[in-house]
């Protein structure tokens, strides 16, 4: 014992609950105090003639709380103080509604409230200062790729990829395009020495953009719903971040050292939204963060400058834009920009890189398939994209939304094997993002008629059976099994948030609970819920694994089957691209379209 | 003028904030008086603690001075210049005393006990310079209020929304609040002695371990030291009032020739109703005894409040409710000797002349 032996009257100026009062008089009595534990139900004369009688230092008072409770406990304080003991006797109050306001409003020189550990209790006792674990502080950034090697452990799939891998390389040489054009005058900006020479290489940018874009370099006209943050909103955020970041103490989601990063998505059309979104959601433990940026702004060749809201869903990428939200971040937070659907990818590549961002989003077939984008243009893009990422080492996911579509998940995985092989090429580090999801193909094959385990892990299972590569369910997990029930909806999102955790992957995004029904901007509040799920279900399951059927093992063998098959048919295509267009990695039927945007626009060099 | 002002409330919500909240928009809008501000509990938050309910705001204007905890002095939009940091501990951090350099809300969790409020408050009066201090309390707590120069007594539906009941409740706070202060040698006599004492005819004093008397199983032991020639009985800390009444009922006709002597009347107040202390008071007076105090706490004024928060059992939440103002003023003003304001419907003017402000 490192202080003065202290003699503690514990009392449950209650009926019934004393439980905590008996942690705590285990804890006083181990750090050697001399305790008094009173039966429950004695009245407040009764406490305070006891604590006299005894001549006790501390009295340590639990409580729950109901109606008209709050009086109770005044006139207990009272009592205590008009019996002259407060003068030298320490009073604390413990239960689970009690916060440090409402001790201080009852009288009470502490308060002891949900989560409060024995140590604080004995802390208070013995006069010290109690610092409680900052679990949140010690949080680091994660690098999701770090326990990969990317070895193959299916070899045929291996040669049929580095087959594909190649080709696209080859494809790809001599060629550039509108959006490969922008990135490097992009670049050339940033090391731009005066005013002029930027002068000039905006107007060589405006030549490689759309119409919408080009008259905002002509006469500053930016489209529609789209306006400048003004200087007042701009020094509003700065003040708020600053007494944002004073405040936060961060939660941690994780409860073992195999629970998953976990990923929220933002894009509310305003940086400073965004950011109030992010502060929100790292504070109640979300580890990393993706930009989502408009819908249009990926069919639109170009990018705008300056710091940009949008009264629409989705935040406009600029330079201005990423940097205030890069600023924004905790060093833990990892931070996504996605670049993997449209006509800006290798430019996004590049700001994110060279903003400071963690990860990017890189998917052809998805993007060209799903997304809209033209498969050659993106192919040829994606190439120049993956040599950004390379070089500025950001990992990239490339993930299987074409599932979304109708796509089977053995055809969207082939083209993510297919992309994920072409980064290796290239040096870059990718991450494999397989949809947690509810997807048309199992609604009409009806491997989810019984459960949502079992398809879902066989996806896993299919992939940690070809390659050792990070994995990150996509996005969000639980997509389309979610309802506008919000307490539902987040069972579901942390639901499979475990089964992630279970099958041992290394990030999960998530939704909010008002995500897919929100019928507008989601609430912060619908944030926080699905984050508190998830914690719960981390905590509740820790390292126990959920089991899947033997239907679980079936489907994974015959994923990788239809992998193969993919790849085969690609290979004997002898073109990737040109695989893009025939539909064998998903077809028009199967409800995959080549996308349009960009089309004709790739050319030799 | 009085110098510390307490505003007491018989429950939560029943009007003591609002009450400080409007003497402060007041005194800031027609007078360079220098206001101090603190409180025993936790007030100018946005939503209640307890209730969930809006609670009235805390506004003070540049120059004045606040005694807050230290986690509270940024949460205002009050720019606060740190004057002294006390080692007055509190849940929410050491107590700190400051002069508010750009005015706004302020948020205030102050000293809780008598002993830590009575130095705060001299701080504020004798270094800082403030005028007046306002403290305000918390829930039904009074304890820490008797040091205060003056009391405004805040009351109303959220107490009892029965008007007869709470009037007649009321009358009896007042009543024991007024109880007589007892004579100079007395007061002399008695101010040094700590524990419950008993003073004989010639002025010797019998001492008992005990300072407070809050049990019934304390009388019997008392009662060994009051002799026949006992004329005074003394009790410096609490007194229950079942306790009491079980000392009145021994003592019974020897109380003609005795007084019970009490530091004050808060002492009285913390264990019972008012009610029930009233019909001890009554018993004493009855056998021809008498019960007084050694250092009053006048009452100032009362200020009624028809607003309750009504508890709704089916949501476990609470919703604001009210019973009729006029009727509630009227019937409480004809049962008091004391100004009675509804603060909201009739402004602060009536307590700022109390208070010659």
């Amino acid at each position: 014992m490192t202080s003065q032996k202290k003699k503690v009257l514990l009392a449950p100026l209650d009926p019934v609950h004393d439980i905590g009062l008996k942690m705590i008089k285990r804890g006083l009595d181990l750090a050697g105090h001399d305790t008094i534990l009173l039966p429950p139900d004695y009245t407040p004369e009764e406490i305070v003639k006891a604590a006299i009688d005894n001549n006790v230092d501390v009295i340590l008072i639990s409580r729950t709380l109901g109606y008209r409770v709050a009086e109770i406990l005044g006139s207990f304080i009272d009592l205590a103080e008009a019996a002259g003991l407060r003068e030298r006797v320490k009073i604390g109050i413990g239960g689970m509604a009690i916060k440090p306001e409402l001790a201080a409003e009852l009288g009470f020189d502490a308060g002891f409230g949900p989560g409060t550990t024995v140590e604080e209790a004995v802390a208070f006792v013995e006069g010290r200062r109690y610092v409680k674990e900052d679990k949140g502080a010690r949080k680091t950034k994660k690098d999701l790729t770090e326990k990969h090697d990317y070895a193959f452990k299916n070899k045929k799939i291996e040669k049929l990829l580095n087959a594909i891998a190649d080709e696209i390389i080859e494809y790809a040489k001599g060629k550039t395009t509108p959006g490969i054009e922008r990135a490097k005058i992009r670049e050339k900006m940033f090391e731009a020495s005066d005013e002029a020479e930027l002068r000039q290489l905006r107007k060589e940018y405006a030549a490689f953009c759309d119409d919408l874009v080009k008259v905002y370099y002509e006469k500053g006209a930016l489209k529609e719903k789209t306006r400048q943050l003004t200087s007042e909103e701009l020094n509003a955020l700065k003040s708020y971040l600053e007494k944002t970041k004073s405040k936060m103490k961060p939660s941690l989601l994780q409860h073992t050292e195999t629970n998953p990063v976990v990923f929220i998505q933002y894009g509310t059309g305003c940086p400073f939204m965004d950011i109030a979104h992010i502060k929100t959601c790292e504070a109640w433990g979300a580890d990393g963060v993706v930009h989502f940026d408009p819908s249009w702004g990926a069919r639109t060749e170009g990018f705008y400058e300056g710091f940009i809201t949008h009264e629409e869903d989705g935040s406009v990428i600029t330079y201005e834009n990423l940097k205030l939200i890069k600023d924004a971040l905790m060093p833990s937070t990892l931070w996504q920009v996605r670049a993997h659907r449209g006509l800006n990818t290798p430019e996004t590549v590049f700001l994110a890189g060279k903003v400071g961002a963690d990860l990017t989003k890189i998917n052809i077939a998805y993007g060209s398939l799903g997304g809209g984008t033209d498969p050659e243009r993106l192919a040829v893009d994606a190439v120049a994209a993956i040599k950004y990422a390379a070089r500025f080492k950001l990992p990239f996911d490339v993930v299987t939304n074409e599932e979304l579509c109708g796509v089977p998940a053995h055809k969207a995985f082939a083209g993510m094997l297919i992309v994920a092989m072409l980064g290796l090429k290239l040096g870059a580090r990718p991450i494999l993002q397989p949809l947690f999801c509810y997807s048309p193909e199992v609604m009409i094959s009806g491997q989810m008629e019984d459960n949502y385990v079992d398809f879902n892990a066989a996806k896993i299972l299919a992939l940690k059976s070809i390659v050792n590569a990070p994995i990150w369910c996509g996005a969000p997990i639980g997509f389309l099994t979610q309802t506008e029930d919000r307490v539902q909806s987040s069972l579901s999102t942390a639901l499979h948030a475990a089964l992630a955790s279970s099958l041992e992957v290394d990030g999960i995004s998530i939704a909010s609970a008002d995500e897919a029904y929100s019928g507008g901007p989601i609430s912060a509040a619908a944030r926080v819920d699905t984050l508190r799920a998830t914690q719960s279900a981390f905590r509740f399951f820790g390292h126990t694994k959920i089991l899947p059927t033997e239907k679980a093992e079936v489907w994974a063998r015959k994923i990788v089957e239809g992998i193969e098959q993919t790849l085969e048919s690609v290979v004997q295509n002898g073109s990737f691209v040109d695989s893009l267009y025939k539909g064998l990695l998903g077809s028009r039927e199967e409800g995959a379209y080549p996308g349009r945007a960009g089309r004709g626009t790739v050319k030799n060099i | 003028m009085v110098r510390t002002i307490g505003v007491a409330g018989t429950a939560k919500n029943t009007g003591k904030t609002t009450t400080i909240s409007t003497l402060l928009r007041h005194i800031s809008r027609r007078s360079n008086i220098k206001v101090g501000l603190t409180s025993i509990g936790y007030d100018g938050e946005e939503i209640d603690n307890i209730t969930g309910l809006v609670k009235p705001r805390l506004f003070l204007k540049a120059g004045n001075v606040v005694a807050t905890a230290s986690k509270l002095i940024n949460v205002g939009s009050a720019e606060l210049e740190i004057i002294k940091e006390t080692q007055i501990f509190t849940p929410l951090g050491n107590v700190i005393i400051a002069r508010v350099k750009k005015e706004g809300l302020v948020v205030v969790a102050g000293p809780n006990k008598s002993g830590e409020l009575k130095k705060v408050v001299d701080v504020m009066i004798e270094k800082t310079g403030c005028d007046v201090v306002f403290v305000d309390g918390a829930l039904n707590r009074i304890a820490p209020m008797a040091v205060a120069e003056g009391l405004i007594i805040a009351t109303g539906a959220a107490r009892n929304p029965d008007i007869t009941e709470l009037v007649r409740e009321t009358r009896h706070l007042c009543d024991i609040l007024d109880l007589n202060e007892a004579e100079e040698s007395y007061r002399k006599l008695l101010q040094n002695v700590n524990t419950i004492a008993v003073v004989d005819k010639r002025g010797q004093i019998s001492n008992y371990r005990y300072s407070a008397l809050i049990h019934n199983d304390m009388v019997p032991e008392l009662m060994k030291i009051i002799t026949e020639d006992a004329r005074a009985v003394y009790i410096p800390a609490a007194v229950s009032q079942p306790a009491l009444e079980k000392l009145v009922d021994i003592i019974d006709d020897g109380l003609k020739d005795m007084i019970i002597l009490l530091h004050d009347p808060i002492k009285l107040l913390v264990s019972a109703s008012p009610g029930k202390i009233a019909g001890t008071i009554d018993k004493i007076k009855a056998l021809k005894g008498r019960i007084e105090v050694l250092k009053k706490v006048p009452v100032l004024a009362v200020t009624v409040n028809p607003f309750y928060p009504r508890y709704m059992f089916d949501k476990n939440t609470y919703e604001p409710a009210y019973i009729d103002e006029n009727l509630l003023k009227e019937e409480m003003q004809r049962a008091l000797p004391l100004p009675v304001v509804n603060i909201l419907k009739d402004g602060p003017d009536e307590i700022i002349k109390i208070l010659r402000l």
